[in-house]
């Protein structure tokens, strides 16, 4: 079963994306915050699929936590998830496979998790 | 002496009262006719001595004293002051028998011999006139019929004395006022020269009572002495009586500026004749004198009794009177050309008056031209038959062809001018009638005049002469010289014309040029000398035309960049501030809505909580869809310049649209430019840009309609690209049209308001371009984009060197 890792500082949107991903039939990990993330899968010794990580965060933010991700799993591959569509344009620069706005509507966000984790 | 015989006295009187009439009728001074008065009343009372006194300015003045010796001083008399006096102050007559035994007997005049007196009052109801005395040198008591005798002649006198009074103030007005008067009454009444002449003429002969008058000036170019207006001379005469300077005598009097008399023309001795043949007796003529320069002759001939129509003899006083007259008649002529001279020049003046005004109306540099070319050659305004402008162009030293009016050749004038009918219109339509058809009659010489640019230098013409010595010049069979810019003149036919400077605030912005081609009319110094006039109230009006359009430009760019700050910064803070709220209401949202979906899939079929959990969800969506509205606007999202196929971008946003345009039958009309295809532009924000305008458009438009999309290469000015997309939809009312762009401003139900705010700031802040709006209520909208010329070019490429 593939494992999702959801960075996210705000538990409705752990949680819908938990649900609607469980629905999908991945294992859902929750991580609060950027040092929460980096703690569990350092615990976990990075063996997740996927890290669904959002950007704008008290603590660290989505960036510098995808930077650190890269570092230590290359290929791992980091989907943001931010409630910014503006951080969109320096996507390019960033080291993330995807970059997607947060919506109600999660067909799209499901259809690009499925594709890196087939 | 005999004391008065007074059988017949009433005949006496009568005769007394003939003899006075004809004497005061016989045209001369008063104090000649009251001698003569004197001398009858001597005579009839058979009195050694007669004394009229007359009563004026508040004395009583000595007029006639037959039978006294008395010096060249004059003699007066206080009222009350001894017996005339008192006789004055009482008006009751008063006969004296020996002065000597009188206490208020006053010696007045020199010789003293009269002892007896009988002093009478002149009185004509409550004003007195004067005193007549008669006195005996001895002492003599009057009887009372010879008192009621005196009082009756006194009487008679006072309304002969009172006439003769009247007749000389008729004359001495005649002189001074009447003239002046009737002259000046007929200058304004009578238009022709000829006419006013006669008139005079007439004037002069019915106030001397004599035959006829006769009045000549001297031709300017001949100096012959040619009758002008005349009065008892038959019309079919007159040209016999022009004669040269210097003879007859009418030629004499001119020449010698002084009068000439002659009492019988028959067997005159200076050997004078009757030129005209018309049994002319005598003759008074005099020089008419204008600033010491003879202008010619009046004549008066064949003076008349008024009474009895006999011939009459000229006399030194008439001399003196006719030449009174002359003076008059000279300087009443004078008036009347110069105030014809005037007249013109007030009509002159007021055409001008009025030109300046539509011309300060004009304030459109082309239109103010028009006006000024139509108003030089309608027949309504200066006359002539074509006219150029040219104004003087600082930068290039020289002067650039800017319109003209008039046709090519002559055969083509009646087409050019018989287009409007000037009756019952004020000058202002018919300039603004001609002034429209002149801008559109498309003239052959417009176009070559408009092609034209000549130098200015000293030597290359008479244009160049007329900006350099700043005057104007009327020149015949004029050649410009070889080689010289100015050829454009002989080739549109401009030989014999006439140029002014267009001069404002001392220096010459232009020249214009006018002839007349079509009529041939030679131009006079007097019309070079208005169209003078008039350049100058046309260079001023071009001159603040200019000003004008200037300050129009800066002001307008002044409120432009303004606005565009002021949108700017409004926009900035509100992007920050809605980005703000956006993005924190994007995660209770989403939440909001992610659970209601899956709500949705929990509950089955068509139960409440299914609806309502459905309900949710789309409500949410839409929340979603303002908020990502919103965010675009206020992303502030860099703009990347790269090379886009905008044609093809076009095409690819009608596909969006292809159900709807079916939907509501909206047909699309698309012109492109294909060099315009390829531009340096933001792709994602521009087509942001169509897909907005044109989903506005297809909103403006109920059912049915044409949008029409175009593209063009804008030439001129600062060039660029310019965009247009129309709608024949609804249109916008023009109080909303300034707002438009406004952030949330919105004339529909649902949407944000920001999506035209939005195009504006892709168009203007992130492309450096402009947006225009143009709309008419029910007849639809027009939204155009103009790009800067940096657009076509790539941004990545260095400039390349030449």
């Amino acid at each position: 079963m593939k494992r999702i890792l959801v960075v996210d500082d705000k538990s409705e949107i752990r949680n819908l994306l938990q649900a609607e991903l469980e629905d999908e039939g991945y294992t859902v990990l929750l991580a609060d915050g950027g040092q929460d993330a980096l703690n569990k899968l350092d615990e976990l010794n990075y063996s997740v699929d996927l890290v669904m990580l959002d950007i704008k965060m008290p603590d660290i933010n989505g960036i510098d936590v995808l930077n650190k991700i890269k570092q230590k799993k290359k290929e791992l591959p980091v989907i943001l998830l931010s409630a910014y569509h503006t951080f969109k344009q320096n996507f390019s620069t960033w080291a993330a496979e995807e970059y997607l706005v947060k919506s109600s509507d999660m067909t799209e966000m499901k259809q690009v998790v499925a594709k890196y984790l087939s | 002496m005999a004391p008065l015989e007074l059988v017949g006295k009433q005949h006496v009187g009568m005769d007394i009262i003939n003899t006075v009439g004809q004497v005061i009728m016989s045209g001369r001074g008063t104090e000649s006719v009251l001698r003569d008065i004197a001398d009858l009343v001597i005579e009839i009372m058979g009195a050694d001595a007669c004394a009229i006194w007359l009563y004026e300015d508040g004395v009583l003045k000595l007029k006639s004293g037959r039978g006294y010796e008395m010096g060249r001083e004059e003699i007066t008399l206080q009222i009350g002051d001894g017996i005339t006096g008192r006789v004055a102050m009482s008006r009751i007559p008063m006969a004296i028998s020996d002065v000597m035994q009188s206490p208020i007997y006053k010696k007045v005049m020199g010789d003293d011999r009269y002892r007896s007196i009988l002093s009478v009052p002149m009185a004509a109801e409550e004003n007195l006139v004067g005193v007549l005395n008669v006195q005996m040198e001895e002492p003599y008591e009057f009887t009372e019929t010879e008192k009621k005798f005196m009082v009756f002649i006194a009487s008679q006198l006072v309304g002969s004395i009172r006439n003769t009074q009247l007749y000389e103030e008729v004359v001495k007005g005649f002189r001074e006022v009447a003239i002046i008067h009737q002259v000046g009454q007929i200058v304004n009444s009578v238009r022709k020269p000829e006419e006013l002449f006669s008139v005079i003429a007439q004037t002069c002969a019915e106030n001397l009572s004599a035959r006829g008058c006769i009045l000549r000036l001297i031709a300017p170019t001949t100096h012959v002495l040619e009758i002008k207006g005349h009065f008892g001379v038959e019309d079919h005469l007159i040209n016999r009586g022009a004669v040269e300077m210097g003879f007859g005598i009418a030629g004499r009097c001119a020449l010698e500026r002084r009068p000439i008399i002659s009492s019988d023309l028959k067997n005159d001795p200076m050997g004078f004749v009757d030129v005209l043949g018309i049994g002319m007796s005598s003759v008074i003529c005099v020089p008419l004198v204008i600033k010491d320069k003879p202008i010619g002759t009046l004549a008066v001939f064949d003076k008349e009794s008024p009474l009895t129509s006999e011939p009459a003899p000229f006399e030194e006083e008439d001399v003196g009177l006719i030449s009174v007259i002359g003076t008059q008649v000279a300087m009443a002529i004078e008036n009347a050309t110069l105030y014809a001279e005037k007249d013109e020049k007030i009509n002159e003046l007021s055409l001008l008056l009025e030109i300046t005004n539509i011309m300060r109306g004009a304030m459109d540099l082309e239109d103010l031209l028009y006006v000024i070319l139509t108003s030089v050659t309608m027949a309504q305004g200066l006359g002539f038959n074509r006219a150029l402008l040219f104004l003087t162009d600082r930068d290039s030293g020289s002067l650039t062809g800017k319109m003209a009016v008039g046709p090519m050749r002559p055969e083509e004038a009646a087409r050019h001018w018989t287009a409007i009918n000037p009756d019952g219109k004020s000058l202002n339509e018919i300039v603004m009638e001609y002034g429209q058809f002149n801008k559109h009659a498309g003239f052959d010489i417009d176009r070559i005049i408009k092609e034209s640019m000549i130098p200015i230098h000293p030597e290359k013409g008479v244009l160049s002469k007329t900006v350099l010595e700043q005057k104007s010049f009327n020149v015949s069979d004029h050649r410009s010289p070889q080689g010289s810019e100015e050829r454009v003149l002989d080739n549109i036919g401009f030989t014999t014309f006439a140029t002014v400077p267009l001069v404002a605030k001392d220096r010459v912005i232009g020249v214009m040029v006018v002839d007349n081609l079509v009529n041939r009319k030679p131009i006079t110094e007097v019309q070079v000398e208005f169209l003078q006039l008039f350049a100058n109230q046309a260079a001023s009006a071009i001159e603040m035309s200019r000003v004008y359009e200037n300050l129009e430009h800066t002001n307008k760019r002044l409120v432009d960049a303004r606005d565009l700050l002021v949108r700017t910064k409004t926009l900035a803070t509100l992007g920050e501030f809605s980005a703000g709220i956006a993005h924190e209401l994007r995660n209770p949202l989403v939440s909001i809505g992610g659970f209601a979906k899956r709500l949705t899939r929990i509950f089955e079929g068509d139960s409440k909580e299914a609806r309502y959990s459905r309900i949710i969800a789309n409500e949410v969506e839409g929340m979603e869809k303002i908020l990502n509205q919103i965010l675009d606007f206020a992303g502030g999202a860099k703009t990347e310049r790269r090379k886009v196929d905008v044609i093809l971008l076009l095409e690819q946003i009608f596909v969006l649209f292809t159900e709807q345009f079916e939907k509501k039958a909206i047909s699309v009309e698309t012109d492109y430019e294909e060099r315009a295809r390829y531009l340096y532009i933001d792709e994602v924000q521009m087509r942001q840009l169509f897909i907005n305008l044109i989903k506005n458009a297809i909103e403006a438009m109920g059912n049915g309609g044409l949008l029409r999309v175009r593209s063009t290469l804008i030439s001129g000015n600062d060039g660029g690209v310019g965009f247009e997309v129309a709608d024949t939809g609804v249109g916008i009312p023009p109080e909303d049209i300034q707002h438009i762009f406004d952030p949330f401003f919105t004339r529909k139900s649902s949407g944000t308001g920001l999506g035209l705010t939005m195009c504006s700031r892709i168009v203007e802040s992130n492309h450096g371009g402009r947006m225009f709006i143009e709309s008419k209520i029910g007849r639809g909208t027009s939204v155009l984009v103009w790009l800067p010329p940096e657009v076509l070019k790539d941004p990545a490429q260095p400039p390349q060197p030449f």
